[in-house]
């Protein structure tokens, strides 16, 4: 019975990976299957219970108010175009980059369903919005794999659609593959910098990963997103952020102190009180950030 | 994220408040305040930048004859959309004056 179960375990994994790869997907559910972190679960329930407390678990819903904005407003309004799946792509190139497989005609109902999950009256149809949406997000597999390379796609090319890239050389029931970018703060920095999409319109969603390299290096700054986010203090998948008063106190150090004295205008001493507050960042960007 | 520094006389009156504001703010191509990531192409920017020291100085005014002022100097981290707020430091000091 075990080894059927194990059988069972190895075959998921063989026929879950290689949906990720090269399919179009007409229906959500189709799309959030060939991404689905369940089978991942089975072996690695510590990091899948990290990862599910972390904002990547809810990488659309978390961010809905702003990407709606970008549908209703951006989009349509502004630009005036209809919903379509390119401009879609300027915010799910990283809040949910397996939309790229999804078809056209996907594509324009999710964002239409961002909409819906903000604006719509019915409570009822807005939850059942948001409930899809929630099937979206960066799990295992798109860090592991889909967008593992892509800081460096030219030299690295294009990740093998049945293996999941880790920092280690590790043996499991599916295809693993050593990746040193995934150790790098280039991989983090891909989706928490300025992004310039393929039309270059640039989308300044967040610029951690440019104060990072443009300010935290040159001053001497050597750690990585991954020693503080992932390392320090076991926080492995859960990559706490500004949300997380525990990183947050950790990142700043405040000296502060009040002085009472007397001061001197003209002939008159006047009792006055001196502040001093010496703030230091420590962290590894500038706080706060987006 | 703001430090607010707050100072009140014997009586219990406030007699000081200053916050000072470090954030980002989007600017778009016109320099007009902006929320949309799309919108932005720049920023005004009084954040904290990695692996430097802030100093802030501020001088509170005292009325004479006050003999003690009790100064409040905190920072916290905000989020106003979430509706979260992280207290960072707090500091509660009694400023004694005599005559």
């Amino acid at each position: 019975m075990r080894y059927l179960a194990t059988f069972f375990l190895i075959a998921a994994f063989i026929f879950a990976l290689p949906l990720a790869a090269n399919a179009e997907f007409n229906t959500i559910d189709d799309l959030a299957k060939a991404y689905s972190d369940e089978t991942c679960k089975g072996c690695h329930a510590k990091i899948y219970d990290e990862w599910k407390k972390s904002y990547h678990s809810q990488s659309t819903i978390h961010s809905l108010g702003g990407i709606r904005n970008f549908v209703a407003v951006g989009i349509q309004k502004e630009w005036d175009r209809p919903i379509n799946k390119k401009d879609l792509m300027k915010c799910f190139h990283c809040h949910a980059p397996q939309l790229s497989q999804a078809s056209d005609e996907l594509a324009v109902k999710i964002g239409k369903l961002i909409v819906a999950a903000v604006d719509e009256k019915d409570e009822a149809k807005k939850a059942a919005a948001k409930k899809e949406l929630e099937k979206l997000n960066v799990g295992c597999v798109i860090c592991h794999n889909t967008i593992v390379n892509r800081p460096a796609i030219a030299s690295l090319g294009v990740p093998e659609k049945d293996a999941m890239y880790g920092p280690a050389e590790v043996s499991a029931p599916h295809k693993t593959m050593k990746s040193n970018i995934i150790k790098e703060s280039v991989f983090c920095g891909q989706c928490h910098g300025i992004y310039n999409p393929p039309d270059s319109d640039l989308i300044m969603c967040n610029t951690l990963y440019d104060s990072y390299l443009n300010t935290y290096t040159p001053y001497g700054g050597q750690q990585t997103c991954q020693d503080c986010h992932m390392k320090e203090k076991n926080r492995g998948h859960t990559f706490p952020g500004a949300y997380v008063a525990d990183i947050v106190k950790e990142g700043i150090e405040v000296t502060a102190d009040a002085t009472g004295y007397k001061h001197l205008t003209g002939t008159k001493w006047v009792p006055r009180i001196i502040v001093t507050a010496d703030i230091y960042n420590k962290s590894g960007h500038r706080t706060p950030d987006g | 994220m703001v430090l607010d520094v707050t100072a009140k006389d014997d009586k219990g009156n406030k007699i000081f408040s200053e916050q000072k504001e470090y954030v980002q703010y989007g600017l778009d191509v016109d320099g007009d305040m902006r929320y949309g990531a799309w919108q932005i192409k720049r920023f005004a920017d009084t954040t904290l930048q990695p692996l430097a020291v802030k100093r802030e100085h501020m001088a509170i005014p005292v009325a004479e004859g006050t003999k003690t002022v009790d100064v409040s100097i905190t920072l916290k981290y905000d989020h106003p959309g979430a509706k979260l707020e992280i207290p960072i430091y707090s500091l509660k000091k009694k400023v004694t004056f005599t005559y």
